[in-house]
């Protein structure tokens, strides 16, 4: 692939995932339950990781989330979302290269290890371990959440490769 | 393959361990730590603002640079009436009357938590 493909690809993708975060914003699915949702504009970002060397798709992340969090959201958004995007971004990255796992189990554990990331940055944020209460709630709903969207982005990766192959 | 997910074995493991992770983790919290709450201890950005008995009807109300919040304390439980956060999530919460539940403003840094009867013999506090 030429850095120029590349380049093309980080900004597509990086459109496309600003898109989800919108749709996301606009529907919230998990209602009730603060932090919870489907995480759509990750099936982005795991797809990525399969076509896209590591580094563009850790750009990817890295756009969407500043864009995202400064279009609709506010400095405190870009805090959570970026510790949990980056801890989320490496935990998928070093369970890709573990023999096994597909894209679902990385998106699994991207899901979980986005929640994680957050709650980190609120126990910080409030200055007390009161919210580790919601550990478990998070990591049953980040587990769920990135099989749907793993289960997503392995049908995209079908539709991808059709692309690659121009069919 | 399973569902045809596209999900291999070890994914399905991975799951089941995820999911029997949070289940034990939230058995453990509801086991233990559950004790008869006796005070709430209510904290901005990390400082302690008060602890309030239970026991006593009141009305705390907070104000600082990060907002305002007013807290009710009646018939032995505690919950948050007013915030000016801008995604009023405290509002929402189940009033809480066992040690160790706790309301949280993200956006104001605040934190309510409820304390057991060692709470108050350590903290040498007897009202």
């Amino acid at each position: 692939m030429t850095n120029a493909k590349k380049t093309a690809y980080c900004a597509m993708l990086t459109a496309l995932s600003m898109i989800f975060s919108y749709i996301e914003a606009l529907i919230p699915l998990f209602v009730g339950i603060p932090g919870v949702k489907l995480g759509l504009s990750n099936l982005v970002v795991v797809s990525g990781l399969y076509f896209l060397p590591a580094g563009w798709v850790f750009l990817v992340l890295v756009l969407k989330v500043t864009l995202v969090s400064f279009l609709f959201g506010n400095l405190s958004m870009l805090v959570y979302s970026m510790a949990g995007g980056v801890l989320s971004f490496l935990a998928m990255l070093m369970l890709k290269r573990i023999k096994g796992f597909s894209v679902v189990g990385v998106s699994m554990a991207g899901g979980v290890s986005h929640n994680i990331g957050q709650l980190a940055v609120a126990v910080l944020a409030v200055g007390s371990v009161a919210p580790l209460s919601y550990l478990p709630v998070l990591i049953a709903a980040g587990a769920v959440s990135g099989t749907a969207i793993g289960a997503a982005a392995y049908r995209v990766r079908g539709l991808l490769g059709r692309m690659e192959n121009g069919g | 393959m399973v569902l045809g997910l596209g999900m291999k074995k070890r994914d399905t493991y991975l799951l089941v361990f995820f999911l029997i992770t949070a289940a034990a983790m939230a058995l453990f919290m509801n086991v233990f730590g559950k004790d008869a709450g006796e005070c709430v201890v209510v904290t901005v950005d990390g400082e302690e603002f008060g602890v309030y008995r239970l026991s006593q009807d009141s009305v705390i109300e907070v104000e600082n640079a990060f907002g305002s919040n007013r807290i009710v304390i009646k018939n032995g439980s505690a919950y948050m009436e007013a915030a000016d956060c801008p995604d009023k999530y405290c509002m929402t919460y189940q009033p809480v009357t066992k040690a160790n539940e706790s309301i949280i403003c993200l956006p104001h840094r605040l934190v309510i938590q409820v304390e057991g009867k060692n709470y108050m013999e350590t903290d040498g506090i007897a009202r």
